[in-house]
């Protein structure tokens, strides 16, 4: 299974939100990071065919999904940061009317596998909009898997979820992604540190980097230092530099940061993480070779 | 409040309803300029009528003066010449209906106005005598009879001019069309600008201090009052404009009485006068739907239920009133709808779309046993209104939500 | 027809229901309103005359109408000699106060004996009728213009089944799933068409009910009967008022597809409320008398409903293309 992005673009009135993206991704979970307006919803509206690209296609197993049409649809999983379920219906009537919509053979069995697998067989009956945070979201993927999607997308899914429901989250995508393309997008680092089979990290509508997270780790490494100082000082260098960050203790200042040259005597190098990555390819000032 | 009218007219719908109503506005210009024509020329009238004055023949003289002229003209082969060059105007035919308009206002400023006076203040003399000589007399009704003598018991003074085709300016200047209009785009305008943030979820941001709601509050409150006061004087404008252009309605400074449909009434107002009475009236009115869609925007922060309430709310009395109005005229139940009708004018804002009804008579009630006029009551009441539903709304705008 | 299901579980909401109850009821106590229309008869005189001429037409019964005018006419127009008599002395006070009396009694009696007789005459051209006191039916079936509170039951209900999914942002997963374009769409308009039709319908027969309730039933009547309503062929009253319904349900359907367009278009529930409201209550305020504006604008459809001369095949198949092109342009606009 293929899903290829061929030098995708899409351009609105005044502003490119797409610049010739390529990829190709296969059974997996791939992650998609960036800062807002990176161009992360437009490439999710686009594989999910809400959106025609200006140029480029997006091929699956080698297919424009745009000329599969309903065949594609059949095949989708969608979930938007707001999927805008209705307030008055029931979790389990919202389970039914999308497997009516995505023409779900035997929905019954389906929707109860479903629930117990996001665990809301329990409140299956109460109204959306009596549900907490965590469970409106479990409901959503539960409803983007009714049709045993081959790709799933999922735009944001953890926003405004608590700690404990990110977890459980993570849980329920690891579980899936085995046989399955999952695009993730998202710009809460941690939530796809340990699930994520590729990242790719986008940035005014291009790559700024992508590859396995051993990859993009890699490309930062020596690049990442750690120095303690007061507090004043600390204060100061987070403040001129964007791409630091201040790790702070009751007396002592430590900063962290990804830079190309050393920022302070006596800094030390540290093991990369994926939010170093982050911070080091979105900030304004840092100087970036990768 | 330019952001609020940027919010406002953010999507290009909003312009669309803004243009419809402006090209609404727009055939009020039109028709009325066509209208016109059917009338006799005021200036020419207005000369004939300066030349009258100043001939020192007495009223009823110059009365006499134009029937001999029009008999003059009929007896002269009227059918054959109508078209030939008339003495004060362009045709023979003219002539005759200058001079019958002539004839009508003569006999209007010196025989109606003052008999029609005379003959208030008679039958209010009598009926203080008849109250009086009863072992117990009714004080309202002996209030009500002094007033109406001390308003009419004095002289009009008319001048001999012509005050122009007041009715038919009215007749189109206060169309009930229009106002529908005018309310479902009012009852619209306001209810999208509530709402608007609490359909985005910016209402958030904006409701966390208390200072930054109620002055929120009244730029959104004021941004609708600009807007819906801009269009009623652009209404009132046009009118006065087309009066004076096609209909002669150009001499404000006339008493009202001179105006035909108000020959008896009671008040000392000029026409002019009458004009910002009537513009201030349908502010009023309108701004009661600006406050009253306001506060069920608040209080439901939905926009569909907001806008059926304040259609509702603005054209349910409108709608009774007018059924009241009809019934009124109706030999079988016409004391009792007149009655209802009359307590609804002193109390309900949509009086003010008819406000002409208040100037034609003596339009006086008793309020807690003083004899009060109803125009004064409903302005004040309306007034009230309009204070009260803004106390409201500021107060539940700037309750901190949850 | 699952999702036909759903899409009517989402417009009958709790909150519609008690609107609809409370539109319902609205419609009922409009009922209980007096109407007070100026009649160039007397109503009270007219009944009594009816129960005397009850039942079918007749030339006996039309001979005695003739004559009760022709009486009253005699009456009036011997005043002058019979005063002129009695001044002269040549009848007694007793006789000439009989007359005042017959002479008030037919000068009260005079319009409404000529009303009679010119329904007699029309029964006799349209070949026959029946007698009976037809003043409130005639009344209920004047009345039986625009239907303001069904045009704004229908408007309230169903701006939300489109603009709600804008509002919720909801399209982007319906648009995801294989039928959450055209067939959806398509259930939505049939479901808006369903709804607006029989609410209509309900909101027309609870008007009905209520009119029998209050005044009798006279349903079973030809409409014909009542005098202006000749063109209407064997039709009863009940069959005229249904068939009136109907056209004018099917209008509001129509005007429900019309709305979902709109909707489509504006993505807003503000905007389609003033646009819909616009073009549907506006041509009631316009006092057009044309057969054309009937066929063609949905405003007048809704106010004239049945008229005379209508042509039914028309009237439905000009509402069918409306159907489709509205139809068109919603899924159109739903898709963009």
């Amino acid at each position: 299974m293929e899903l290829k992005y061929e030098n995708i673009t899409k351009k609105y009135r005044r502003k490119t939100a797409l610049d010739g993206f390529n990829a190709a991704l296969h059974e997996g979970i791939y992650a998609l990071l960036g800062p807002n307006g990176a161009g992360k919803s437009t490439l999710m509206n686009i594989t999910a065919t809400l959106l025609k690209p200006t140029a480029g296609s997006v091929l699956f197993d080698g297919t424009d999904i745009f000329k599969l049409g309903g065949e594609y649809r059949n095949i989708l999983g969608y979930l938007p940061q707001d999927p805008g379920f209705y307030p008055t219906f029931s979790g389990l009537e919202i389970m039914k009317y999308f497997a009516e919509l995505k023409n779900v053979n035997s929905p019954q069995n389906r929707i109860e596998q479903l629930l117990e697998f996001v665990n809301l067989q329990d409140d299956c009956n109460r109204k959306y909009k009596e549900y907490s945070g965590g469970m409106k979201r479990r409901l959503g993927i539960a409803v983007s898997l009714l049709n045993d999607p081959k790709i799933l997308i999922l735009d944001e899914p953890t926003a405004g979820l608590d700690p404990k429901e990110r977890v459980r989250f993570r849980n329920i995508i690891g579980k899936i992604g085995s046989d399955k393309i999952i695009i993730l997008a998202t710009h809460i680092v941690s939530d796809i540190e340990n699930i994520a089979q590729g990242i790719i990290f986008l940035n005014g509508g291009k790559i700024a980097l992508s590859g396995s997270v051993s990859d993009v780790l890699g490309a930062i490494s020596g690049k990442v230092y750690e120095f303690k100082t007061d507090k004043k000082t600390a204060e100061e260098y987070v403040f001129s530099h964007p791409n630091a960050r201040l790790i702070a203790s009751e007396e002592n200042s430590a900063v962290r940061t990804a830079s190309d040259k050393l920022p302070s005597e006596g800094a030390v190098l540290c093991e990369p993480t994926l939010e170093d990555v982050y911070m080091y390819l979105f900030s304004e000032s840092s100087e970036k070779e990768i | 409040m330019r952001f609020e009218f940027k919010k406002l007219f953010a999507s290009v719908f909003m312009w669309i309803i803004f243009g419809i109503v402006l090209a609404y506005l727009g055939i009020y210009i039109v028709i009325p300029a066509n209208g016109g024509k059917a009338y006799p020329n005021s200036q020419h009238l207005n000369a004939l009528l300066n030349t009258l004055n100043e001939s020192g023949m007495t009223p009823d003289g110059q009365i006499e003066f134009c029937r001999a002229k029009q008999e003059e003209i009929q007896s002269a082969a009227f059918g054959e010449n109508r078209a030939d060059k008339g003495e004060y105007t362009n045709t023979v035919f003219g002539d005759y209906i200058l001079l019958d308009c002539a004839v009508d206002v003569l006999e209007q400023i010196y025989n109606e106005i003052p008999e029609n006076r005379t003959a208030i203040v008679k039958d209010a003399l009598r009926n203080i005598a008849e109250e009086n000589a009863k072992s117990e007399p009714d004080l309202g009704v002996i209030r009500m009879n002094s007033l109406a003598v001390k308003k009419y018991n004095r002289i009009v003074e008319c001048g001999v001019k012509y005050a122009g085709h007041f009715s038919a300016v009215y007749d189109v200047y206060d169309d009930a069309p229009w106002d529908f209009v005018m309310i479902f785009f009012t009852v619209i305008l306001t209810a999208r600008m509530f709402t608007l943030d609490i359909s985005r979820g910016s209402f958030k941001m904006i409701f966390s201090s208390k200072n930054g709601r109620i002055k929120l509050f009244s730029k959104q409150l004021s941004a609708c009052f600009f807007v819906v006061g801009g269009i009623i004087l652009l209404h009132t404008l046009s009118g006065i404009m087309v009066g004076a252009i096609c209909y002669g309605v150009n001499n404000f400074s006339l008493p009202i009485q001179m105006a035909a449909p108000f020959s008896a009434c009671p008040f000392a107002l000029n026409l002019g006068g009458y004009y910002a009475v009537r513009t201030l009236g349908k502010l009023l009115f309108y701004f009661s739907c600006v406050t009253f869609t306001a506060l069920a925007a608040i209080l439901s922060k939905r926009a569909l239920p907001t806008a059926a309430a304040g259609v509702i709310f603005c054209l349910a009395p409108a709608v009774l009133m007018s059924r009241l109005y009809t019934a009124s005229n109706s030999e079988y139940s016409a004391i009792t709808a007149r009655k209802a009708l009359n307590v609804l004018r002193c109390f309900v804002p949509q009086s003010f779309l008819n406000i002409k009804t208040f100037f034609e008579d003596f339009d006086y009630a008793e309020i807690f046993g003083f004899p009060m006029s109803r125009i004064i009551c409903v302005f004040c009441v309306t007034g009230i209104l309009i204070l009260a539903e803004i106390v409201i709304s500021a107060r539940i705008f700037g309750r901190e939500t949850r | 027809m699952k999702l036909l299901f759903f899409e009517f579980k989402k417009i009958f909401t709790k909150k519609t229901i008690i609107l609809l109850a409370v539109i319902i009821l609205a419609q009922i106590a409009v009922m209980f309103i007096p109407k007070n229309y100026e009649r160039n008869f007397s109503p009270i005189i007219y009944k009594r005359y009816i129960e005397e001429l009850s039942g079918e037409f007749s030339e006996e019964k039309y001979n005695a109408v003739k004559a009760r005018c022709d009486a009253i006419n005699e009456v009036l127009s011997s005043d002058d000699a019979i005063t002129a008599a009695y001044h002269n002395g040549e009848i007694t006070a007793e006789e000439y106060y009989k007359h005042s009396y017959e002479r008030t009694k037919a000068l009260n009696e005079k319009s409404t004996a000529e009303y009679l007789l010119e329904k007699s005459d029309y029964f006799k051209k349209i070949g026959g009728g029946v007698y009976f006191y037809d003043v409130d039916c005639g009344d209920f079936l004047a009345e039986n213009g625009f239907n303001f509170l069904a045009a704004f039951a229908v408007i309230f209900i169903t701006i939300p089944i489109f603009c709600a999914e804008y509002r919720s942002n909801a399209r982007s997963m319906l648009f995801s799933s294989v039928n959450g374009t055209h067939r959806l769409c398509g259930c939505k308009i049939t479901a808006a068409a369903v709804c607006a039709f029989f609410i209509s319908m309900l909101i027309f027969m609870a008007r009905y009910c209520c009119f029998c309730g209050i005044y009798g039933n006279f349903g079973g009547y030809l409409v014909r009967n009542i005098m202006d309503y000749s063109a209407f062929g064997n039709l009863s009253i009940f069959g005229y008022y249904f068939l009136n319904s109907v056209i004018k349900s099917a209008g509001l359907a129509v005007g429900a597809v019309f709305i979902c367009a709109v909707s489509c278009i504006t993505g807003n529930t503000l905007f389609t409320a003033f646009f819909v409201s616009l073009a549907i209550f506006f041509p009631a305020f316009l006092t057009v008398n044309s057969q054309i504006f009937s066929y063609a604008f949905l405003g007048f459809t809704i106010e004239n409903g049945y008229f005379a001369g209508a042509n039914i095949a028309l009237i439905f198949g000009i509402m069918l293309i409306k159907i489709v092109i509205y139809s068109l342009i919603c899924n159109y606009a739903w898709r963009k």
